[in-house]
């Protein structure tokens, strides 16, 4: 499933929330409301669910502290917001490393068993996803960090620069090493010439 | 579908909840907006009072404050109260972390400040460590490791093969349990080709074996062979913040879940020393409210803590706090687990 919902045009926009929360804190509920439920899906898929509440708390937590220096240029805060999760991430690394291990050790059992065919194509990407999560586990944090958020959560690569407070170069360069890396622990494992026929069949 | 595709698509899904699951988090929110708005009406009626007395004070900047030192001092007090100290319950002879061994003093304050001090710690500490028995598990064996979390009743079990080359199990309240797919450290390495300090790391798997023979007991060769096997990471730079948050989670992780022969814990130690980014911390307390020596670092404006029993320098637990600025309950340690027992056993899931 693609991530690309966001809020219908609302009311206020979040530079607006954010600006009339300095003076009236209480309007940085909103933020929460329109967006907790996004931060708190990356948290599940990064650290787990059982830790992603409390990041999710964390994220919001921090930013309304720090919301004076939001840069109100940008109407859409929910780039700010995923670079806040994303460096609380950081200090989760257990957790992260944690999650990698049990998404490896729990695929094979997420589908029920059916009719043969299906089951042996659905074991061949369980395969895959496994060498996937595995090549994602092992990419450098800053490089994990850029091809999650776009690929995840369908950030563009500006809206990933703000993120993550990096320039806009960087972010390319950054994706591209994470992909090259990603094909090459494929290749390695044989899976390059498979990846359509597999994802078709399943 | 090029590969970017095939990340979107084969990654595990996870639902969009509905606003109403994430209450206890809006509550956090909640209670830190009106944290600040009672600050504000304390901080203007203050301002209103000094300014009758004081006209020509200066006018408030509209900065963010800084976090409420009364609400952080009562938070940790109510989580030191509710530590009712479970007792450790030790299995492992000589990696005890509650009791003391029997030769040892409590850890001197080592003089000087900062890194120096930190140092100095470091290497009494590998001193005091090196030389104690050895008692590791059979190859056969599990260790087993029981923590428990801040604030809250967690429990979590885990279960490691001392070679790794079996199922592992990681178990935590409410839950069946996961199984953790078997990796030796020798299916975990990166490979040779790889040249150093690059990527890709097309390991295999990651390292899940309780116990590493193999690990250098020498401080030298300790680093490469954590990079090596994937627990500690070069970074992007080689900044001192980054490099002691990394080394330091790879510590952690390693003194939580993993037992470490005398020798390695101290060549850890001395490893530590050598990393300019931790401070010591006398009178640091772990998630169930036992007092230790902390070894602190600061990444991102949040600072972690490894405790250690200030005796026998046995890890005790970890903790973490938010960065300056959050505010209301949620400023109070969010994480940190207290290991209180390390066992072997012969089966992963059966207790010791």
């Amino acid at each position: 499933m693609r991530v690309a919902e966001r809020d219908a045009p609302a009311a206020a926009d979040d530079a607006e929330v954010i600006e009339r929360s300095w003076h009236e804190p209480e309007r940085f509920a909103v933020l929460f409301d329109r967006h907790a439920p996004f931060i708190h899906r990356y948290a599940a898929r990064r650290i787990g669910a059982e830790a992603a509440e409390d990041l999710v708390a964390e994220t919001f937590l921090a930013a309304f502290g720090k919301r004076r220096h939001y840069d109100t240029s940008y109407p859409d805060a929910r780039p700010w917001l995923y670079g806040i999760a994303t460096n609380l991430v950081g200090q989760h690394r257990r957790d992260e490393f944690r999650q990698y291990r049990i998404q490896r050790a729990a695929l094979p059992d997420l589908d029920p068993p059916g009719h043969a065919e299906r089951v042996a194509a659905s074991v061949t990407a369980h395969g895959m996803r496994r060498l996937l999560t595995a090549a994602l586990a092992d990419l450098p944090d800053g490089e994990r960090d850029v091809l999650i958020l776009i690929a995840w959560e369908q950030l563009s690569y500006d809206e990933t620069a703000r993120a993550l407070g990096i320039p806009l170069g960087t972010v390319r360069s950054r994706l591209n090493r994470a992909r090259g890396r990603l094909r090459t622990a494929l290749a390695a494992a044989g899976h390059s010439e498979t990846i359509t026929e597999i994802l078709h069949d399943e | 579908m090029n590969d970017l595709d095939l990340v979107t698509d084969l990654t595990p899904e996870a639902p969009l909840p509905e606003l109403g699951d994430l209450a206890a988090a809006r509550r956090r929110l909640a209670a830190a907006i009106a944290a600040e708005r009672t600050d504000a009406r304390t901080r203007d009626e203050s301002a209103e009072k000094a300014h009758l007395t004081a006209p020509d004070s200066p006018p408030s900047s509209g900065r963010a404050r800084p976090a409420k030192r009364l609400a952080l001092t009562a938070a940790v007090a109510a989580v030191a109260a509710a530590a009712a100290v479970a007792a450790a319950l030790i299995l492992v002879p000589g990696h005890s972390p509650s009791a003391p061994p029997a030769p040892g003093r409590p850890a001197a304050r080592p003089s000087g400040t900062g890194n120096v001090a930190a140092a100095r710690f470091f290497l009494q500490a590998a001193r005091v460590t090196r030389h104690l028995p050895a008692h590791p598990p059979g190859p056969d064996q599990f260790v087993y490791t029981q923590t428990e979390g801040a604030g809250r009743a967690d429990v979590g079990r885990l279960w490691l093969s001392a070679e790794g080359n079996k199922d592992g199990l990681d178990q935590n309240p409410g839950q069946r349990g996961f199984k953790l797919p078997p990796c030796t450290v020798a299916q975990a390495q990166v490979p040779r080709k790889t040249p150093p300090g690059t990527y890709p790391r097309t390991m295999k798997c990651a390292e899940a074996a309780g116990y590493l023979p193999s690990m250098p007991v020498n401080p030298d060769k300790l680093l490469a062979y954590l990079y090596k096997i994937g627990i500690a990471q070069p970074g992007d730079s080689n900044g001192t913040a980054w490099a002691a948050n990394d080394f330091g989670k790879a510590v952690d992780f390693l003194m939580s879940t993993t037992y470490l022969l005398p020798a390695q814990q101290a060549a850890l130690f001395e490893l530590m020393a050598r990393f300019p980014g931790f401070t010591i911390v006398h009178g640091a307390r772990d998630a169930i409210g036992r007092v230790g020596v902390g070894i602190k670092w600061t990444f991102n404006g949040s600072p972690t803590e490894i405790i250690l029993n200030p005796v026998s320098y046995a890890y005790l637990g970890d903790r973490t706090w938010p960065a300056p600025g959050f505010h209301g309950p949620g400023a109070d340690a969010y994480d940190g687990a207290a290991l209180v027992k390390m066992a072997f056993v012969d089966r992963a899931g059966e207790l010791p």
